[in-house]
């Protein structure tokens, strides 16, 4: 699971406003998505 | 929880918008809270900061015509009290000690101001001060070489990262810093 709060990467690319799809912030935002679906699902 | 804090736009008047650069970060629904410490100037930019989350609250600058703008706010996200001021009331403009004055009157964790667009972040007395600075490089009467630049606040708990979204030049690239701050334990 990325946790983007504890870690510590370029900031120029893993800001939570990255438009960089490989930023760990991207990620983070995508599985909280995909958790809300599921959650929805269930 | 993502709280954008910028001001001192001075549109229309010292800036036609926002750096593009800016704009394009700047995405709906990611953002929860939005602080602004004023000059925006005009009801568009207004309706823009709305468009971007909800809740947004601006203090009045000294170029702001809104009357409905308060001189100054308090604000809680999380465990944390935001002050909120444009600065201009201040004496003189941008003091530590006069922004500890204000800090101590309004009580509060992190205290906002901006007028002298000049980005700032720094801990004084165990207390966060913050200056986002100019969002649109708007010049400013006390100095000539003025970036543009806001601040994205994420509170966890009791503890605060802060990225600084600057631009130094027209077609560059935005460059982001990271700072942390925790709220002392009483």
């Amino acid at each position: 699971m990325v946790n983007p709060h504890e870690d510590a990467g370029n900031p120029a690319v893993d800001n939570p406003l990255s438009q960089a799809p490989d930023s760990t912030w991207a990620q983070f935002f995508q599985n909280e998505e995909m958790q809300k679906e599921i959650q929805q699902d269930i | 929880m993502f709280v954008l804090v910028l001001g001192d736009l001075h549109v229309p008047h010292r800036a036609s918008d926002l750096p593009r650069q800016f704009k394009k970060l700047l995405v709906p629904g990611k953002i929860q809270h939005i602080l602004s410490t004023g000059n925006l100037c005009n009801k568009e930019t207004h309706d823009y900061l709305k468009s971007l989350a909800s809740d947004v609250h601006v203090v009045r600058g000294d170029f702001d015509e809104n009357p409905s703008y308060p001189e100054q706010k308090v604000v809680t996200v999380g465990q944390f009290k935001i002050g909120l001021c444009h600065g201009h009331q201040l004496v003189p403009w941008g003091d530590p000690e006069a922004l500890a004055a204000l800090q101590r009157q309004l009580d509060c964790d992190i205290l906002i101001t901006g007028h002298t667009h000049k980005l700032e972040a720094l801990q004084y007395q165990g207390k966060f001060f913050l200056n986002p600075g100019t969002a649109t490089g708007a010049y400013s009467g006390l100095s000539t070489e003025v970036h543009p630049s806001f601040v994205l606040m994420d509170i966890q708990g009791s503890n605060v990262t802060i990225y600084v979204y600057k631009l130094k030049g027209e077609n560059a690239d935005v460059e982001v810093e990271k700072i942390d701050y925790a709220k002392p334990s009483n």
